[in-house]
């Protein structure tokens, strides 16, 4: 919470127009948001927190869960799409049970479509907590799944 | 004394550049700027291409070599960090520049393979494997028999006037750009010329707002700058989210003084004392990109109070989008800005009147900021000689999909179509056949090889009822099913909409379901599921057309786009979806069905513990057979059979 009200102190009070900026700092730190950050935020900023939530949640980037330990993104790209990215992502839902925006329930994947991650030449590719992984067909999901389960 | 200069040089000395006129230069000024252009280097240097195509290659492991290598043969070597080129499908793609002679670009090469090529080079010798070409700059020495960079299939052609410092210089260093001449326009028009005289200059170019639609630019410019108020804003629009566009971001990492250069322009013609970028959040490098750029620009104090004694003061904010495909409207970028939800709002009034915060705001894309210190660098009659009557410039594209190379191509407007896929793009890849473009991403429309000749410009894509967007293009050949990729770009606009008007809410979920309905098999064939389809398809049109007049903003009036023109263009491969319920392309997984084949079937058992349907039937040793009417077309026979006796059919 300290790290909250110092990144608070940074921004005017009460100055509605950095709300956006204020909760992506927030995320960038804390990693998801919960209602006690949004409580907080609008104390500051004198906004309604219903008002925050329907910001926080209009928007792709801010999530109200903390993320798996290890986060898979899928790119959502037409050059990934024209290369079967919609089986990975249904391999992806099958294998690990959830959908986009989800987490498992031991808490150790989560899962989100993103968009173009930039590495069309390589196409289809997921992301696994940054960490770029190409040339994905179904069969190599389920062994990079299973590495990654393995680990643990 | 070249060694004892840096890439960074006082702010005060760059000013002084700045103002002069290149004659004017006195010998340790052209010295540096022959130092800041690496035209003249003291030890070899190796050129990183570090953007977000090629990091995945791991940059520190090409560091790491190249120090080892150095290490070894005791010679220092720089490593500078570079933008891309643009040629995507070659990444990583590395420079090496050996003291007085040309610099040599290769492609795709591994940290294994990067000694024995520096090797060589330093020996004077030019391995030519994996060889794009060599750029030859001013005092070098070029090399013999070795073709030249933009002679390679990619780059001949180009009109690189946006692009052409991508991938040569160190895309953060304002000193590196001012010595390639940039800021000189800012800086020249900041001491000699009025805001009404480089006005007259913008109108004179013909320039057109890149985005899309291709609105002349000067008439925005004019409203901006003759509305009264105290306060006035630039906006420039990077939120670039289209799936398969990417040539902001490469622009944007690769050449982000050119960007800002232009916010500055824009700014003082206007008389705005606040700019806004308004970039990607999930654009990481873009950002770090962008934020070093304009920390460089402040403290060589193009940025500030008072900029170059001129009275202009400027600054330039960036703001990261929290990512929502709707937020490259205008008026949802404003909102967002503002702290709201970013959704459109009615217009008028135009947001350059009546925008940011209710002060008059120039939003514009990053493309077409760009070409504003081309324009005042070089006049708008040298701008006017590229292009068509109508279209004046250069318009960038990213081609992506099917294509042998893929990268960012800048053309000038009145190329056709064919030139950037079978010239840059080397053609579809495997050298299968053409079977449509589609060009402007999810609000786009299909391109068929009909119309491939169609050059591109506003007036030639009017008369053809083509969009030509903010520059993607995604080849599709004959292995690509078109109808399912409609249904993946109403499901993204689906998601995308921001939920305000009911056409556009309500209307790409219907239309999504109807295509879902099509490209999918239910279990069971009972109930009202195929006469849903058939419904579904006969109102898909009405529906679209509904959606296109309306709903409030672009995404909304776009979204149907590549429905109703697939529709037109695809009818025989709908129809088979639809009644014959087969996906010539077999993407539609769901569509296929599968028999087996009685010879190669040697009675396993395998396909039958794993059918999900319980479908397939059959006792041990003896040949099985697939039960289609209870068939999902999960395709997992087909995954399991060690045989090879499943047939898709």
């Amino acid at each position: 919470m300290d790290d909250i009200t110092s990144i608070l102190s940074k921004y005017p009070e009460g100055v509605t127009e950095n709300l956006i900026p204020v909760l992506q700092e927030i995320q960038d730190s804390t990693s998801y948001l919960n209602g006690e950050i949004v409580q907080a935020v609008a104390a500051y900023l004198k906004i309604p927190a219903v008002k925050i939530y329907s910001v926080a949640t209009f928007y792709n980037e801010f999530r109200f869960n903390p993320g798996g330990h290890y986060h898979i993104q899928v790119c959502q790209g037409t050059g990934c799409l024209l290369d079967g990215s919609e089986q990975i992502r249904r391999e992806l839902m099958r294998l690990l049970e959830i959908g986009p925006g989800e987490i498992t329930r031991d808490g150790w994947f989560s899962l989100e479509w993103v968009p173009c991650l930039g590495v069309c030449q390589e196409a289809p590719v997921i992301s696994i907590n940054g960490k770029i992984i190409t040339n994905m067909t179904p069969a190599k999901v389920k062994e990079v799944i299973a590495q990654y389960r393995k680990s643990r | 004394m070249i060694q004892e200069m840096t890439n960074r040089i006082n702010p005060r000395e760059l000013q002084e550049i700045l103002l002069l006129e290149k004659p004017e230069l006195n010998q340790e000024q052209q010295a540096m700027i022959r130092f800041l252009r690496r035209e003249r280097i003291s030890r070899p240097a190796v050129f990183l291409d570090v953007t977000s195509p090629s990091v995945i290659y791991g940059i520190d492991q090409f560091k790491v070599a190249v120090k080892e290598w150095g290490e070894n043969n005791a010679l220092d070597v720089d490593v500078v960090e570079t933008g891309s080129l643009g040629l995507i499908s070659a990444e990583p793609v590395i420079g090496i520049q050996i003291p007085g002679r040309a610099r040599l670009y290769y492609g795709q090469i591994t940290p294994l393979k990067l000694p024995s090529i520096l090797d060589a080079v330093v020996r004077q010798v030019v391995p030519e494997e994996n060889l794009i070409g060599q750029m030859l700059m001013a005092s070098q020495q070029p090399w013999e028999g070795i073709p030249f960079w933009d002679q390679h299939p990619f780059f001949k052609g180009q009109t690189r006037y946006l692009m052409n410092l991508c991938g040569v210089i160190d895309p953060c260093s304002a000193s590196e750009y001012i010595a390639w001449g940039g800021y000189q326009a800012f800086a020249k028009s900041l001491r000699y010329y009025t805001s009404q005289e480089l006005l007259k200059l913008i109108e004179e170019s013909n320039l057109r707002g890149r985005s899309g639609s291709g609105f002349l630019a000067a008439t925005k410019w004019l409203k901006v700058a003759n509305t009264p108020s105290d306060k006035r804003y630039v906006l420039c629009n990077a939120d670039e989210s289209d799936p398969g566009g990417y040539m902001h971001r490469i622009l944007m990492e690769s050449n982000p003084h050119l960007i800002i250069e232009g916010i500055m322009l824009a700014a003082y013609i206007t008389g705005s004392g606040q700019a806004i970028i308004y970039t990607r959040s999930r654009y990481p490098m873009a950002v770090k990109r962008l934020q070093k750029a304009l920390q460089e620009a402040r403290s060589a104090g193009l940025l500030g109070s008072d900029i170059l004694k001129s009275g202009f003061s400027l600054d330039i904010q960036l703001k990261r989008g929290p990512g929502a495909y709707v937020c490259g409207e205008e008026t949802a970028i404003l909102s967002s800005l503002e702290g709201k939800r970013g959704m459109p709002q009615n217009r008028p009034p135009y947001p350059a009147t009546q925008g940011l915060f209710d002060k008059p705001t120039l939003v514009h894309n990053v493309e077409t900021l760009a070409q504003v210190p081309l324009i005042i660098r070089n006049g708008p009659e040298w701008y006017k000689k590229t292009g068509t009557a109508e279209s004046s410039g250069t318009k960038l594209f990213s081609l992506s999909g099917r294509i042998s190379r893929l990268g960012v191509v800048e053309v000038p407007f009145g190329t056709p179509l064919k030139t950037l896929v079978n010239d840059f793009g080397g053609g579809v890849r495997n050298g299968q056949p053409l079977k449509a473009l589609l060009l402007g991403g999810p609000s786009g429309k299909f391109v068929t090889a009909t119309q491939i000749d169609t050059p591109i410009d506003f007036e030639h894509f009017e008369e053809e009822d083509l969009v030509m967007g903010s520059g993607s293009l995604v080849v599709l050949d004959e292995g690509c099913c078109p109808i399912n990729l409609m249904k993946n770009l109403m499901d993204f606009n689906h998601q995308e909409s921001c939920g305000k008007c009911i056409p556009c809410r309500d209307g790409t979920k219907r239309v999504l379901s109807i295509l879902k309905s099509v490209t999918t098999r239910p279990a069971n064939q009972e109930k009202f599921d195929a006469l849903e389809r058939f419904r579904g398809i006969t109102r898909i049109e009405e529906l679209a057309e509904v959606m296109k007049s309306t709903s409030l903003c672009g995404l909304g009036k776009t979204a149907a786009n590549p429905v109703i023109s697939g529709m037109k263009l695809f009818r025989e491969e709908m129809e088979e979806h639809v009644f014959d319920r087969i996906c010539r392309a077999g993407v539609c997984r769901n569509l296929r069905s599968f028999r087996i084949d009685p010879v190669n079937c040697t009675g396993c058992n395998i396909c039958m513990i794993k059918c999900p349907e319980n479908a397939i039937i059959g006792s041990p040793h003896k040949v099985h057979i697939i039960m289609e009417d209870i068939c999902s077309g999960c395709g997992k026979c087909y995954e399991v059979c060690k045989f090879n006796a499943i047939r898709v059919l």
